[in-house]
């Protein structure tokens, strides 16, 4: 970014001018930033961040930062992340003015090893500390990795959680759903690497393309910023005459959302609707009307813009910020009362409509109204001590959803007598069905 | 008359259970007589349609030999029923600006306001078969029955349509024909059995009739004397045994047994814990249903079918005119506790429909599965009577015909 761009203003306001960095921490994370250096999005700086020189030096496009000279002599950190946050914290002054001066930091890691679970954290904190707005694509380890790495992985996302804006996170286990049995290791983490890349292509897209609807760098802010939120995000593509349905479908279908559940409970949604120069608004129209249909009363932010290189394709890319309480509000008041329990109060510098608190997801927090406040303790733990309280309402919509995941098996029922003849179809449905099938009315 | 030639009339409906043939003759005081009948299974028919032509000849000569039989009398033409998906019915209406400088309404204004609503907009391959006029108005005064020498200066009609796809009406003529039979003329079955089973009060209050047969329902709406409104869902009886055989995991022969023994249109609940064993050749120990999920599935398909029925009705804005009750016939309304759920539905007392103002053996009329035989038998005297009529030259008496039977003016 060559540019001499307004000292005071923060955040430039103008598309085309963000300063957007996407930074690579650790092996896992550099790897994925070298393969993003190689797609073309213009206005973006990548970085690859290690404290292992070696693997640096395999890096051929993004440009290298080595964490933690003086205390690693360019070794790894061998799977401690005490070392790894040491040695980026080592290089603070380093990160501070890297980070200076950037509108959004796109920070990329594999959570489990030294580097990633140590350094991200601090790669976040400095970045935001510096003004930018910080959304973190973090893979988590398979279960095969073992507890060790698992639970190295979980302190890690917690540190990051409170550290960056939102963090996405893509548990790896979810792509051996993906990938069929025979794919080989290196393939298969190609393909998370993939996904990665999605991510950041589908938010580059959609802050930086001008489309029919725009989606600005604001709204990615108002969406995400401070909320600490972990987000989930999905990208799925569809061609062909019936489109706009198949997209939604598609995405729905995405291992990554674990099914509409985890859409149901996110406190907002951004979408990005990118199609060929075909793309009309009744098809964006019809796009939106679905997904608001799964998702119910759930702010979403939609942006929909057309890329020639699409064709005939549409894409369709879903962030969702889906954290359970207002975070930052907690780490504000040390014994936190009721009331501010039940309705928090939105933090200064974040764009929240009022509404965006009268929402189903609030009732999480109002379980509280009938306990005792927090034990005065450590946030990871007064998190958990809330998230203990609330399965409720997450089973009960657990259960809605298995029973519409009944429903699904409707195509397969077979129609009996009604084989050979015509279907009735009245209203949508084939009445030949048994209407306890289509119902879903369970028999035991 | 001479014995060599009495006057015979038979209906005949090919349904998707059974075939069969009402042979009815003209009565002392012109009531309709029946003296003969016959029934064959039907095994060619899916949903009110024939799918399988030969097998349903076959059928059709069975249950036609049968009440040859019966009423010793040769059998040289029928009144058929026909039914099926892609039978509908639809109000459409026309007016017609008095011309006369006196603005009295004559014959030739009533013909044109006819005519002018008979002019509906059909898909190419689609047939009326009838057309049901409704009562005149008269410069926005609804309601006359006879708009004839009254003063006005436009005069509206609304004829109610029902129409069905030419080639698959055809089919069943043609299964007819080629047994050398003629086919009189064709009746839709939802207004054979109105004319069976209603009595001229309950078409005059407003009254629901729902013909639920093995594969379709036709219903029907009368009121003020007059057909409504009427039409056809493609679900019946056969639905309920696929559903159970489905369900239950039996042989859809064995679901139909089931069906009939212990079904009911109110489900599940009160059968709660209670088991029927049925025998198995296959697995020595008798098979266990359970009465609680057969009730579930069966009630579950039953009611399903009648909301659709009445939203249909409410969509038709024909449900207010439902007032005086609902009739059931068809094999349907053998259907365990159906009554009590369509009253349930509609709002209204139902009742199994038998035929009325009809002369013949009570088993016979008594059997909801006759109506639409019967009333196709009827609608042949009433037709016969009225041949006859004009051979006289007695046209009041024969207005008072038409005034009975308010359908089959189709021409």
């Amino acid at each position: 970014m060559d540019e001499s761009m307004n000292q005071a203003a923060e955040f430039a306001p103008t598309a085309g001018a963000l300063s957007v960095k996407v930074i690579g921490v650790g092996d896992a994370g550099c790897r994925a930033a070298d393969l993003l250096a190689a797609e073309n999005l213009p206005g973006v700086e990548f970085l690859a961040m290690n404290s292992d020189v070696r693997g640096l030096q395999e890096m051929r496009r993004a440009n290298q930062v080595q964490l933690g000279k003086t205390l690693l002599r360019g070794l790894s950190a061998g799977g401690d992340p005490d070392l790894g946050r040491a040695s980026a914290e080592a290089d603070e002054g380093l990160l501070a003015q890297l980070f200076s001066e950037t509108d959004l930091v796109v920070l990329l890691g594999g959570l489990g090893g030294g580097t990633g679970s140590g350094a991200l954290p601090v790669v976040a904190r400095q970045a935001r500390e510096a003004g930018a707005l910080v959304l973190s694509f973090v893979s988590l380890p398979f279960d095969l990795e073992g507890q060790q790495r698992r639970q190295r992985a979980d302190l890690g996302l917690n540190q990051l959680l409170v550290a960056s804006d939102a963090v996405i996170s893509l548990p790896n286990q979810t792509f051996l759903e993906i990938v069929d049995e025979r794919t080989r290791l290196p393939e298969t983490f190609e393909i998370i690497n993939r996904a990665f890349l999605q991510g950041v292509r589908g938010i580059w897209q959609m802050i930086e393309k001008a489309g029919l609807i725009n989606v600005s760098f604001q709204d990615l802010r108002s969406v995400v910023q401070s909320k600490h939120a972990r987000s989930s995000f999905a990208v799925a593509e569809a061609e062909g005459e019936n489109r706009a349905r198949e997209v939604v479908e598609n995405l729905l279908a995405h291992p990554l959302l674990s099914g509409t559940d985890q859409l149901e409970d996110a406190d907002a949604l951004l979408v990005n609707i990118v199609g060929g120069e075909t793309l009309s608004i009744s098809e964006v129209d019809r796009i939106m009307e679905r997904l608001r249909r799964t998702v119910g009363e759930v702010r979403i932010v939609v942006g929909a813009s057309t890329d020639p290189s699409m064709g005939e394709k549409v894409g369709l890319t879903l962030i969702s910020s889906w954290h359970r309480k207002t975070r930052s509000v907690s780490l504000k008041i040390d014994a936190p009362s009721v009331d501010e329990y039940t309705f928090p109060v939105p933090i200064e510098g974040s764009e929240i409509e009022t509404s965006f608190f009268k929402r189903p997801t609030e009732l999480t927090s109002s379980s509280s109204r009938y306990t005792a406040p927090p034990p005065d303790s450590e946030d990871r733990r007064a998190d958990r001590f809330f998230s203990q309280q609330k399965p409720s309402l997450t089973q009960r919509r657990r259960i809605k959803n298995q029973l519409k995941q009944g429903m699904l098996k409707l195509e397969a029922v077979s129609r009996g007598r009604f084989e050979k003849s015509a279907p009735t179809i009245h209203d949508g449905e084939d009445l030949d069905v048994p209407t306890f099938v289509r119902r879903g009315v369970a028999l035991n | 008359m001479m014995f060599a030639s009495r006057e015979i009339v038979t209906g005949l409906d090919i349904g998707t259970s059974q075939v069969t043939a009402i042979v009815a003759e003209i009565g002392p005081s012109n009531v309709p007589n029946i003296i003969g009948i016959g029934q064959a299974k039907s095994r060619g028919v899916r949903k009110g349609e024939i799918v399988n032509a030969d097998l349903t000849s076959e059928d059709v000569r069975l249950a036609l030999s049968e009440a040859e039989q019966m009423a010793d009398e040769e059998i040289r033409s029928v009144y058929l029923a026909v039914s099926g998906g892609h039978v509908r019915g639809f109000i459409n209406s026309g007016t017609h600006p008095v011309v006369s400088s006196d603005r009295d309404i004559t014959e030739d204004d009533v013909r044109d306001v006819v005519r002018n609503a008979k002019a509906v907009n059909l898909p190419n391959d689609h047939h009326v078969i009838h057309v049901v006029r409704q009562h005149f108005s008269v410069d926005g005064q609804s309601g006359i029955p006879n708009p004839i020498g009254l003063l006005g200066a436009k005069i509206g009609v609304d004829l109610h349509v029902v129409h069905g796809q030419a080639n698959r009406l055809q089919n069943s003529i043609r299964v007819v024909k080629n047994l050398r039979v003629d086919v009189e003329d064709v009746v839709f079955s939802g207004l054979a059995s109105v004319l069976s089973v209603l009595s001229s009060q309950q078409k005059e209050l407003g009254t629901l009739v729902l013909d639920f047969g093995g594969g379709t329902l036709e219903y029907a709406v009368c009121c003020n004397g007059l057909v409504k409104h009427s039409g056809v869902l493609p679900v019946g009886g056969d639905h309920i045994s696929n559903d159970l055989a489905y369900g239950l995991k039996v042989p859809l022969g064995r679901a139909e047994q089931l069906k009939i023994a212990h079904g009911s249109a109110l489900g599940g609940d009160h059968f709660r814990g209670q088991t029927v064993k049925i025998p198995d050749r296959i697995t020595m120990p008798d098979k266990t249903i359970n009465m609680e999920h057969l009730g579930r599935i069966m009630s579950l398909r039953v009611s399903e079918t009648l909301k659709l029925i009445e939203s249909e009705l409410l969509e038709a804005g024909c449900l207010d005119l439902v007032r005086s009750g609902v009739v059931v016939t068809g094999g349907g309304a053998r259907i365990q506790d159906i009554l009590g759920l369509a009253e349930h539905v509609f709002g209204v007392p139902a009742s199994v429909g038998t035929a009325t103002n009809v002369n013949g053996p009570r088993t016979v009329l008594d059997q909801p599965e006759f109506a639409v035989g019967i009333g196709l038998a009827k609608f042949g005297v009433f037709e016969l009577l009225k041949q006859k009529d004009r051979r006289v030259h007695n046209r009041g008496f024969g207005r008072a015909i038409r005034e009975m039977l308010k359908i089959g003016q189709g021409a």
